[in-house]
């Protein structure tokens, strides 16, 4: 009979407290929907080139929240956007589209380009790129972008091979052998090795020296900036050691580029110049 | 009982079940934390657009090196996220305007953010733009700020959101944006303003009997002072000028009651309000601190550089001293074997701690001129010296320890060396012998005789560092003024 009483008053004092909730529709959420501005003509030309074909939202705009908050950094020079972007555009996604078919960049590529005017320094060092999850690419150093220096385009275009190279390789790994071939010479300090000892370890870079990820990323990505040629003569100048190591990698990732993604790393037949080193050296000559 | 204590139980319930009914007040601040913020991010928007000559907008960087301080721009705001700036960084920044974009975000504060690249970035650039900014950190400044107050006034004071620099935005007059856009004001200002506090070598203000005294420069002042504790205290803070010639420091100078963040410009002096009382700017011919040289105090080290301390305008190392000291130059310059081969350049005095117990050290250093091989040449010499409970120095033992990394002045530094501070010992009177002169420490003997170090007259036009002197104490006329530094 009490328990009876207890759950009468209970129950009434729930009742009491159903009120109707109504959602006001126009409630000001603030914030929602992501910042407003009022469109300018590069905001128009983004949407049209990326989001609408590719769902890639391109964020130019300073965003302290995108980057590392404890870090010195400036936004990126409104007048650099358009060429960066239509370069990324002419040496990144249509070689891959041409490869590996139209929906290749739609599936696969990063969802959101975060630009950011200089690059990120840890002490004295720059970062020039990261990659987060196969979602994001934040491209630094934007503001030195200068579609007439090869070598200023090379330098930032490989940031953006670098970091879809991860994407690729977090979708699906590489192959287990590639830890093997250099296993015992990443090193957390990599930064200190001297400017000629890497490439008789065989290695491309001094950062390929960091873990087996960086040193699959950063191979691909010499390869696609530099072009085959280029690499052969790498690995002519590596030493015997060297040489074989760097040869080891390159049959690996021709071999994951064809049986993971169906692409052809280099031409399929000798002249042909439709491998994938071949279409991104010719969109990087004709930029 | 345990019945009773259910039926209480149960009123209970109902009761607090109808008073979550009762209807109250739906927001505590009148509306929702998200349309209370976005009214105040519009009505900020509003303000800076409404300026209808733009804003003057000045920035206090953190980095206080030879390119930090306060930096001036111009900026006009647009409704569609466009702003218009110039700045005070250069010519080409102070005088073609640049367009970016700007927004509103509401952070933990409402927050204005100068979102694309402009000018005002060039100073928290970490890839560094400007001589003097720091790899990683530029000048260490913002570009995004916090606004506060009420966003209505002609001035906003904001902090930057990273570096936490401080902001003052002050709405611009027709004349001024017409200074800017066609006299280019922000480039020429500066230095019309620093030749008014040039004409003074050591401006003071007394509050009372407590001396400030104030070096203004073109982004960085410092205002120097005692304290109650009588421990000599500068506060650098960034400043620049307004078109009137005002001085606008970014930060007030606090210290107890005596407060102000403004130097105003009459037309004719420099005057400062405080409490109510305007105090005059005069010059104090010397600074209006006292002199504390030695181990561990403001200053360690005095230059003698004739070519600094004396020039067509005016002479700061004056006789007796001139004529020894040009003596001491000739006779190197006649050096036998060495003729017109040295030119003495300047010489130092630094005081060190000794190491051991045989009281402080005096280095003396050289510095020659090299006229054929076109080098500076320095050497060294250590002497021991002591205070006394007066403050005044004397030396125990004249027998330096050389510094022999080079040959050719020590040949006939030591007898330079020894001259110099025989000056001193010797009530000014001194024979120069420049030839090796192991001998010439023999003939001099500690005499007793004494040196204190205080301010030396300044009358050097256009020199406004701080000068010292060793003066004799038997005879005063007798000093050597140098720069004072460590």
């Amino acid at each position: 009979m009490q328990k009876i009483y207890l759950i009468i008053a209970m129950m009434a004092a729930m009742v009491s407290c159903t009120r109707e909730e109504q959602l006001d529709p126009d409630t000001i959420l603030l914030g929602m929907g992501g910042d407003q501005w009022v469109r300018t003509e590069l905001d128009d030309w983004l949407y049209h080139e990326f989001v609408q074909p590719y769902n890639m939202e391109v964020k130019y705009k300073w965003d302290p929240y995108e980057i590392n908050l404890q870090k010195n950094f400036v936004p990126v020079d409104e007048l650099k956007v358009k060429d960066l972007m239509n370069a990324i555009k002419k040496v990144w996604i249509r070689p891959y589209e041409k490869q590996g078919g139209a929906d290749f960049i739609k599936k696969l590529a990063p969802k959101r380009f975060v630009l950011v005017g200089t690059p990120e320094y840890n002490d004295q060092t720059p970062t020039a790129g990261k990659a987060e999850g196969g979602n994001k690419i934040t491209i630094f150093d934007v503001n030195t972008f200068d579609n007439t220096s090869p070598t200023v385009v090379g330098k930032i275009l490989d940031v953006v091979q670098h970091e879809f190279v991860h994407t690729l390789h977090q979708n699906v790994l590489y192959p287990e052998e590639w830890m093997t071939i250099c296993s015992e010479f990443y090193t957390g300090s990599w930064n200190a090795t001297p400017d000629n000892a890497f490439r008789p370890l065989g290695f491309v870079s001094k950062y390929a020296r960091a873990n087996p990820s960086e040193d699959f990323a950063e191979t691909v990505s010499y390869i696609l900036t530099h072009g085959q040629a280029a690499f052969d003569n790498y690995v002519n100048g590596a030493g015997d050691e060297g040489a074989a190591r760097l040869r080891t990698k390159e049959s690996i990732i021709v071999n994951y580029f064809k049986t993971i993604w169906n692409i052809d790393f280099y031409e399929t037949y000798a002249g042909a110049r439709n491998g994938l080193v071949d279409l991104i050296q010719e969109a990087m000559h004709n930029l | 009982m345990k019945r009773k204590i259910v039926y209480i139980l149960s009123i209970g319930i109902v009761w607090l079940g109808f008073l979550s009914c009762a209807e109250e007040e739906k927001y505590l601040f009148g509306d929702s934390l998200d349309a209370r913020l976005q009214a105040q991010l519009t009505q900020y928007q509003q303000t800076l657009c409404s300026a209808p000559c733009g804003w003057l907008m000045a920035v206090g960087t953190k980095d206080q090196g030879i390119a930090g301080g306060a930096y001036r721009f111009w900026v006009k705001f647009t409704p569609d996220n466009r702003v218009v700036m110039y700045g005070d960084i250069n010519r080409t920044t102070a005088t073609t305007p640049r367009e970016s974009s700007y927004r509103l975000k509401s952070m933990q504060f409402p927050t204005l953010m100068f979102d694309t690249y402009n000018y005002l970035h060039m100073l928290a650039d970490p890839t560094p733009v400007l001589a003097g900014a720091t790899t990683g950190l530029g000048l260490t400044s913002d570009f995004d700020v916090n606004l506060t107050g009420d966003g209505q006034g002609d001035e906003i004071v904001a902090t930057g959101r990273l570096n936490e620099c401080p902001f003052i935005f002050t709405k611009a007059t027709p004349e001024d944006t017409l200074a800017i856009t066609n006299d280019s004001a922000l480039s020429t200002i500066k230095t019309a303003t620093i030749a008014l506090w040039e004409t003074m070598k050591y401006a003071t203000i007394d509050v009372n009997g407590f001396k400030i005294q104030l070096s203004i420069g073109n982004r960085l002042s410092a205002l120097t002072y005692k304290d109650r504790a009588g421990e000599l205290q500068t506060n650098i803070i960034p400043s620049y000028a307004e078109f009137n010639h005002d001085i606008r420091l970014i930060e007030p100078f606090k210290y107890e009651d005596v407060e102000f963040d403004r130097i105003v410009w009459n037309g004719s002096q420099y005057q400062i309000k405080i409490n109510g009382s305007e105090y005059a700017v005069f010059d104090n011919g010397e600074p209006s601190y006292p002199l504390t040289f030695g181990v561990g105090k403001a200053y360690t080290k005095l230059t003698v550089d004739k070519s600094i301390l004396n020039t067509a305008a005016g002479n700061s190392m004056v006789e007796p001293f001139l004529s020894f000291y040009n003596t001491v130059a000739n006779g190197i310059l006649a050096t036998p074997g060495y003729t017109n081969r040295y030119d003495l350049s300047y010489f130092s005095v630094k005081f060190n701690e000794a190491t051991d117990a045989t009281g402080r050290k005096m280095v003396l250093s050289l510095t020659c001129w090299h006229r054929v091989n076109l080098t500076y040449l320095t050497t060294s010499f250590t002497y021991r010296l002591r205070e006394d409970d007066d403050g005044n120095v004397y030396f125990t033992d004249l027998t330096p320890i050389r510094d022999a990394s080079n040959m050719y002045v020590v040949i006939f530094g030591r007898g330079i060396a020894d001259n110099l501070l025989s000056y001193f010992l010797y009530s000014g009177t001194s024979t120069i012998t420049l030839t090796p002169s192991e001998t010439v420490a023999a003939t001099i003997q500690p005499s007793g005789n004494k040196f204190r170090i205080g301010w030396a007259p300044n009358n050097t036009p256009g020199l406004t560092e701080a000068i010292g002197g060793f003066y004799l104490v038997s005879d005063p006329t007798h000093y050597m003024p140098g720069l004072l530094g460590n």
